[in-house]
């Protein structure tokens, strides 16, 4: 294994070093998943572009009717983020549950995305939050759905020159959302079922929701079923049983006879109760201010 | 294709040339001669590597040397001052929180981030701050006591 280091200073010459060389080229930007990688000699590249110094996709910010996060933040970063935890809670309540202290220390938002795995965090609580990926080229930058960047495990639909600059989660003051996940201990754990929810709220009622599943299956996805179920009902128990028995078919369809499938098409119920009820907490905690 | 790394590691400057494959965790013990820092499983499940890097807890298996060109960072080579062991140090030895002492330099720097970013920590925030490093002596309440311990001595100054 032996290969060229380069440092870029800004974005525009970290876009321009990936124009030249993308196609031999990996990102470096946490390190926490790439450099296990690199020591298992799973890469031919020949260049290592950091780009872990660029501040300046580094920062959080809010307009008007969006979150604007740049792809270089930790989620340590994020779950230590008053915006994020009071416009995007899913999002910070995903990042808290990463790896351990150290990881989130050093992994990033872009990272977790690039990476590409089936269980990865952050993406089912950014995909129920209807977040869009800043991507920026040689030749500008783009605006596209998440969704429209996964690609399978291990792997995004992004191309090799390519870099995921900042994402860009819509909020508005009626919608609240909740992330939970199994994992088979509390810290370090690879998620095994991942849930993201949100829900708009008007005059008591749910007017729209969203919810997304990680690890069941090679990519994150929408339930969009569950989410029609969400429309026009009151947030309280009685929705619960059918949110839950619509789930859990939805797993078993997605898994098939996979060995994974009996366990988690029961266990998909409590992860998305233990989503519900935080997200319930968040709203109540609301109300009271 | 040896590259330049300018460290500051334990209040000491060193300039070096290192392979850019070559991780923190190598350099602090190859180049350095750090042995203090030690490799567990490689892949960042254990903490037994961590290292206070710009004052933020890491496993220095995952960071290439490169990477923390010009930081500034802590090992537990760096914990004593003058001749003198640090708090938490005192407080493991006396709380019996090594046994085979592995995991022992990561517990005092996840202990020490903890500390110096939370003066007044509760039981639940010590074990999360070392819900990264795995202790298989299994003495972990040995080693929440001896952090407890640092902290009362401190509330009482």
């Amino acid at each position: 294994m032996s290969f060229s280091y380069q440092v870029p200073a800004s974005i525009s010459e970290a876009v321009s070093l990936l124009g030249e060389l993308g196609n031999d080229a990996k990102l470096l930007a946490g390190g926490t998943d790439l450099v296990i990688q690199l020591q298992a000699d799973k890469y031919n590249s020949n260049v290592l572009i950091d780009i872990s110094r660029l501040d300046e996709m580094r920062k959080i910010e809010r307009t008007n009717d969006s979150l604007i996060v740049g792809s270089l933040c930790t989620f340590d970063d994020l779950c230590k983020s008053s915006l994020i935890v009071k416009y995007a809670a899913a999002l910070a309540q995903a990042s808290a549950a990463v790896g351990s202290p150290q990881i989130r220390n050093q992994g990033t938002l872009g990272g977790n995305l690039a990476n590409g795995s089936p269980a990865a965090d952050s993406i089912p609580a950014l995909m129920a939050l209807e977040a869009q990926v800043g991507v920026a080229s040689a030749h500008g930058v783009r605006e596209v759905k998440l969704e429209k960047l996964l690609g399978g495990v291990g792997f995004t639909n992004l191309t090799p020159h390519e870099l995921i600059t900042y994402f860009r989660i819509p909020f508005d003051q009626s919608k609240y959302s909740a992330f939970a996940k199994l994992g088979r201990r509390n810290a370090l754990a690879i998620a095994r079922i991942s849930v993201g929810i949100t829900v708009a709220m008007s005059g008591g009622e749910i007017v729209a929701g969203t919810l997304a599943l990680g690890a069941v299956g090679p990519k994150a996805y929408r339930v969009e079923a569950v989410e029609k179920m969400l429309v026009g009902r009151r947030p309280a128990r009685e929705l619960w049983p059918d949110i839950e028995e619509a789930l859990s078919a939805q797993v078993a369809e997605k898994l098939g006879d996979r060995a994974s499938a009996p366990y988690k098409r029961q266990a998909v119920k409590g992860v998305v109760s233990a989503a519900w009820e935080r997200l319930v907490a968040g709203m109540s905690l609301n109300m009271e201010v | 294709m040896a590259a330049n790394l300018n460290l500051k590691v334990n209040g000491q400057e060193y300039q070096i040339k290192v392979d850019p494959a070559k991780r923190l965790l190598d350099v602090l013990r190859e180049d350095l001669g750090l042995t203090g820092t030690k490799e567990g499983c490689g892949e960042g499940e254990c903490g037994t590597c961590s290292v206070i890097l710009n004052g933020k807890l890491v496993n220095s298996c995952l960071v290439l040397a490169l990477q923390a060109d010009k930081a500034d960072i802590l090992t537990v080579e760096g914990l004593a001052e003058n001749g003198k062991l640090h708090p938490l140090q005192q407080a493991f030895m006396k709380e019996g929180a090594v046994q085979c002492g592995y995991c022992t330099p990561g517990m005092l720097l996840a202990a020490k981030a903890l500390l110096d970013s939370n003066s007044s920590p509760t039981k639940e925030e010590i074990k999360l701050a070392i819900s990264g490093n795995i202790c298989r002596c299994t003495g972990y309440d040995q080693i929440i006591r001896a952090v407890e311990s640092v902290v009362k001595a401190r509330e009482r100054n």
